[in-house]
């Protein structure tokens, strides 16, 4: 979903976008599609379908006229509860003014109730749920038992005469055969508890919610049937009436409930559905209870129970300290398929987003003589710090002999800040040791501490006596020289103790911390490592940024860019591109000619898109998947390697069944690899051509694959080309 | 057991020394092999006289420098100086290491081509450059290092008739302590003839002013005046920067850098005195670090060692032709290699180590070479093992410079073999015959013929 863009389409048209979407977000959906279909079906029964229109209307308008979030007007989040309000007044009235009249008062006071209860919750990062809804239309209950002109609806008693005067006897009969056909018990209270979400309790409309249901999301459809089989089976074992589960919205409550917790709030998983078959029975007790409690005022408890179960689950859920299951939804996709394949991919994608960015404290290649736990000095509350030495191809540290300190390769070498930041403690005074002696007064020898933020700093030891550079209070950007390596303190040799710290002072216990980016080599072989913590015995040395590179992709808002796209026919068009930034400070690529969004990161290194939202045929999908990310140095030697989400998979695989089995094992899998083949000027370049591929396997088959050429020139993205099947199916050029 | 070698009586003077515990010692052992292959299997198949080149070594000492002033500053390119040792196959190690070209003439220009250094990473140095060979230079990418005002005119005047830009840098003369001062080379620092070039280039419309280049001297044996020449180079890039607002790309330092040979007259060993790479670097990348540079202003440093990372790979194989007494009672050994093909021995005092085991007994030689020529010497004075006729010798480092200023005179030039990583040696240049002249002189029908 576009949150928070600065773009904005007219008023009129977000109002209305919000009207229909109201009905697709009763069951925590955004499609359009989905949402035509339950308008459709709640005009089963038109009075019902026109009450609830009426009442998301009025809603919605008033919403607009009282400037209220625009983007939840356009999403229709203060419409849903309006909807069951309008449908439930459709449902216990008759056709008068006064209805008429009462169904605009409810509509007003219920967003005014959704707002104080969005107030309420939203402290918690919790939502509202359908409480705005329960508490008016429990006052109207309660309140138009005063009102002798409004009469009660007995439709859906006397429901075959409507039908009678409404249709004629053509439709009386189609009605009766549909309801002759013989279907299962449980089948038909599942389809009868679906209608009942919309006031109707009828076969035909649980089965248009139900087919609309799976066409939105097969994982909802599949968590409705398993709440409603685990309440079902609760019911026969207990000797509940199972005939129960339709009326006033009974059996409507376990079919929310587990889509929320099944996979809507909660990531969908083996643990998810666990949760919903088990706790569906709780649900149970808490709804048997809230009706009897009602009871005695004489109202329905209609979805309370499930909007209280819920609301407590997740609250429960929300204050665990940690937990890799059941995972909460951080940022709403309206879709628990896309929750889902974005987790599996953000799970290692974005793990690292919160890390302050770390480059190693060195030029050149180092290697790590002691890492993590090291066996020598990295011991106890010291255990997480790396030592850094430099070795020659014979693995020596030293020339000669080594008898002497400066034969050793790493001394008086240039110490750079790992990270921006201020000058915490500086020592400066202590003599470096010959080889072989240690100095265990001054166990740290020449050190300095890097404050970064508060609660994070780094410390550099072992340093060369009077080569630090600097002094407490200055402030220092990344990889300036700030020292020379040396062998002060506990050190017999000469190396760089580095390690990451929680507080300032200098015998600080260590804290493990990854550094952001850093080349690996293993003999001949180089890796690419993104947050990790270099380990024992490697070789690393950081990323030398490329200008060009940093250049082409250093997208700035208000960029404007002009690709000619030409596509296997030959047809060419002109796309428009403009940079944005949002209100979360999120940037974006936005699409003049195609309406799409690409949302993307550059942290200086790194260029990586984040979020696609548009049409898969444009152009800027295209972009986005052929850059999906790059690294902005260039390294032939190293391969960019990442996972698409699912839903990014060729159309050449059938998604559907693929996605009920998605929660417990993803067959199918989206890969991207990226790779740099040429540059004209390692150190001054001009032009860069990277290739990069976007791959659908099956099973560890390969289904699909789209390889993209992308040529770097001029200090832009000049030209990317799609190539399937060695044919070239589009090409873009940069104006 | 091998039948005892036969060794000539030798008289020597009694040496009236201070006593040691190792009596009067020979201090060096005999080399018998080359990176695992024998000297004399290496003779037998490839002759005598027969240069080697040791891969391994070339490779150790390029990762070496690389280390030395990659650790020291974050952006550093190496140039390797053709005119050093232009063997394809040596250029190519080089490149594999990710050296690119640095030549002083089209002739080199093209050795680089073909051995398929992309044109832009050629450095075009020197003072001889035809209009011809700029423009080959311009249309490649090439960096030109422009040497004097007329090859800058040719320059403005050729890019301004082609209208193609074209990579320049000058090359800067300056005065670093050091005598001689090379002030042939380039624009003087100090006249402010350097600055008068820059402005030049600065106003010219096709001229693209990317680096400066110094080369302050070669065998240079202090520290000190490579970190003058970074200075003054520096001086001028921040104040291209100050007055044209152009970030200067790269600072070229040159070459000079020594090897570990003995340079004749000197009274230690060219290893004890000379100073490491490392010192060479610490100076230049201090230097540079400490100017003042913005972090991501700091100019790329190019550097155009040749000696420093060849001579060390180099070895000359070679025989004893016969032992002679002189006139003044002299012991003279003279072997089948002179100063046609050991150019170096004008002014180094080459390590010379016989190929096969040898007695404690040592004698005081002149070494000379093959040539009917009185300036054919190759040691004046050396000390070495009783060497009989047919016995072989191996010198040492001498991989710079005699590969490619060796002569064609009495003699024909030898073989170049290069011993690769895993030991196998290859032919890397054939051997002159007669043929090689044949195929290049052309008689006169008159000259044809004679009768004596």
């Amino acid at each position: 979903m576009q949150r928070g863009i600065y773009r904005q389409d007219t008023l009129i048209g977000d109002v209305l976008k919000g009207t229909l979407l109201s009905y697709s977000q009763v069951f925590f959906s955004n499609s359009i599609a989905f949402a035509v279909l339950l308008l459709l079906a709640s005009f089963i029964y038109p009075f019902i379908g026109f009450c609830g229109l009426t009442s998301v209307l009025v809603t919605q308008g008033t919403a607009a006229l009282f400037h209220l979030n625009r983007q939840f007007i356009k999403e229709g989040v203060w419409g849903f509860n309006s909807l069951m309000i309008g449908m439930a007044l459709g449902s216990l009235f008759q056709f008068s003014v006064p209805v008429f009249v009462l169904l605009v008062l409810a509509s007003i006071s219920t967003l005014v109730a959704t707002v104080w209860v969005f107030g309420i919750l939203q402290k918690y990062a919790l939502p509202f749920f359908s409480f705005p809804f329960l508490l008016v239309i429990w006052l109207i209950i309660i309140a138009a038992r005063q009102f002798n002109a409004i009469a009660v609806n007995d439709d859906q008693i006397y429901w075959m005469n409507g039908l009678y005067q409404w249709g004629g006897p053509g439709l009386l009969e189609f009605y009766q055969k549909i309801n002759s056909v013989h279907l299962p018990l449980m089948l038909e209270v599942f389809l009868k508890s679906l209608g009942a979400i919309f006031f109707q309790n009828n076969i035909v409309t649980g089965t248009l919610i139900a087919i609309g249901l799976l066409v939105y999301s097969r994982i909802a459809f599949s968590l409705s049937v398993l709440g409603f089989t685990s309440a079902y089976l609760f019911y026969v074992l207990m000797g509940a009436n199972v005939a129960d589960l339709t009326v006033n919205y009974t059996g409507s409550n376990y079919i929310f409930a587990a889509i929320a917790l099944g996979g809507f709030f909660i990531i969908p998983s083996v643990y998810s559905y666990l949760l919903v078959f088990f706790l569906t029975p709780v649900l149970a007790i808490i709804m048997l209870g809230c009706s009897g409690a009602l009871a005695v005022l004489q109202l329905p408890s209609y979805s309370l129970a499930f909007s209280l179960f819920c609301l407590l689950l997740l609250y429960f859920l929300k204050n665990r300290t940690r937990g890799t299951k059941l995972v909460l939804v951080q940022w709403q996709n309206y879709s628990p398929e896309v929750n889902l394949y974005k987790q599996l991919v953000s799970t290692t994608r974005y793990k690292n987003a919160s890390y302050f960015s770390f480059q190693l404290p060195v030029w050149g290649e180092w290697m790590v003589s002691q890492g993590y736990d090291g066996s020598i000095t990295h011991l106890g509350d010291w255990a997480k710090a790396l030592d850094f030495v430099i070795l020659d191809e014979q693995m020596r540290s030293y020339a000669l002999v080594g008898a002497k300190k400066e034969d050793f390769y790493c001394y008086n070498k240039p110490v750079v800040a790992p990270g921006a930041g201020w000058i915490e403690a500086v020592v400066n005074h202590v003599d470096d040791n010959e080889v072989g002696d240690v100095n265990t007064e001054d166990n740290w020898g020449n050190t300095l501490v890097i404050k970064h933020a508060w609660g994070l700093y780094t410390k550099l030891a072992h340093l060369k006596k009077d080569s630090i550079q600097v002094k407490p209070g200055d402030y220092i950007n990344k990889g300036e020289v700030i020292a020379h390596c040396g062998s002060s303190g506990r050190s017999p040799e000469a190396h760089l103790h580095f390690q990451v710290q929680g507080y300032p002072v200098i015998g600080a216990q260590t804290m493990p911390y990854p550094v952001a980016y850093f080349i690996e080599r293993d003999g001949n072989k180089h890796r690419f490592k993104t947050f990790e913590t270099p380990k024992e015995g490697t070789f690393v040395s950081n990323i030398s940024v490329n200008p060009l590179l940093s250049n082409a992709f250093g997208f700035v808002p208000g960029q404007k860019m002009e690709f000619e796209e030409q596509n296997e026919t030959g047809e060419k068009i002109t796309n428009e591109w403009e940079v944005f930034i949002d209100s979360y400070n999120n940037s974006y690529i936005y699409c003049h000619t195609s309406h799409a969004y690409a949302y993307f990161i550059n942290d200086g290194v790194m260029f990586y898109f984040t979020e696609f939202y548009g049409a898969k045929k444009s152009l800027l999908y295209h972009f986005y998947l052929s850059c999906y990310k790059v690294l902005l140095g260039y390294y032939d030697i190293i391969q960019i390697e990442d996972e698409l989400p699912i839903q990014y998979a060729s159309k050449n695989i059938l998604l559907w069944p693929h996605d009920v089995i998605a929660p417990f094992v993803q067959l199918v899998k989206v890969k991207y690899n990226l790779q740099y083949t040429e540059v004209d000027d390692i150190h001054n370049s001009g032009s860069i051509k990277m290739h990069s591929s976007v791959q659908t396997t099956f099973g560890g088959k390969n289904i699909d694959e789209k390889k993209f050429e992308i040529t770097i020139e001029n200090g832009k993205i000049q030209q990317f080309i799609l190539i399937k099947n060695n044919i070239q199916l589009l090409s873009a050029i940069c104006r | 057991m091998e039948k005892l070698r036969y060794e000539r009586p030798a008289i020597k003077k009694l040496n009236a020394g201070l006593m040691n515990k190792f009596g009067t010692r020979t201090e060096y052992a005999p080399c018998t092999h080359i990176d695992g292959v024998a000297v004399k299997d290496l003779i037998k198949e490839y002759g005598s006289p027969v240069f080697v080149i040791s891969e391994r070594t070339i490779r150790k000492t390029s990762q070496n420098a690389n280390r030395a002033f990659k650790t020291r500053y974050p952006k550093v390119q190496f140039a390797w100086s053709y005119k050093t040792n232009y063997i394809d196959a040596v250029c190519n190690v080089f490149h594999q290491e990710g050296s690119w070209a640095e030549v002083v003439s089209i002739f080199e220009y093209q050795k680089a081509i073909d051995n398929g250094v992309p044109g832009n990473k050629i450095i075009f140095n020197g003072p001889e450059k035809s209009v011809a060979d700029l423009e080959q230079a311009v249309n490649n990418g090439s960096f030109i290092h422009i040497d004097h005002f007329d090859e800058l005119y040719d320059l403005i005047e050729l890019t301004g008739r082609i209208k193609k830009k074209a990579k320049v840098a000058i090359r800067v003369n300056m005065d670093t302590g050091i005598y001689p001062m090379w002030d042939r080379f380039g624009f003087n620092y100090e006249t402010g003839q350097a600055w008068n070039a820059i402005t030049k280039i600065m106003a010219s419309e096709y001229l693209e002013l990317e680096g400066l280049h110094s080369h302050i001297g070669t065998f240079m044996l202090s520290t000190q005046a490579y970190s003058i020449a970074a200075s003054k180079l520096s001086d001028l890039a921040v104040n291209i920067k100050y007055k044209y607002n152009k970030a200067i790309h790269y600072l070229d330092l040159g070459g000079g850098f020594p090897s570990a040979n003995t340079l004749r007259g000197s009274y230690l060993p060219g290893a004890d005195v000379i100073p490491s790479i490392d010192d060479f670097a610490e100076a230049i990348t201090s230097t540079i670090l400490n100017y003042g540079y913005k972090t991501e202003d700091l100019p790329l440093l190019i550097l155009e060692t040749g000696r420093a990372l060849i001579d060390d790979a180099g070895y000359l194989l070679g025989s004893v032709l016969a032992n002679k007494r002189l006139s003044d009672g002299r012991r003279a050994t003279i072997m089948d290699f002179g100063v046609n093909i050991l150019f170096t021995s004008f002014w180094y005092e080459h390590k010379i180590t016989p190929a096969q085991e040898f007695s404690q007994h040592t004698e005081d030689m002149v070494m000379y070479g093959p040539l009917c020529m009185n300036i054919d010497v190759v040691r004046q004075s050396v000390n070495l093992p009783l060497l009989n006729k047919g016995d072989q010798v191996v010198v040492h480092k001498v991989g710079a410079y005699n590969m490619t200023q060796w002569m064609q005179f009495i003699a024909m030039r030898p073989k170049v073999i290069l011993i690769d990583m895993d030991g196998k040696p290859h032919i890397i240049r054939e051997n002159e015959t007669v043929d090689t002249l044949r195929s290049m002189e052309r008689k006169p029908d008159y000259l044809k013929k004679f009768k004596l």
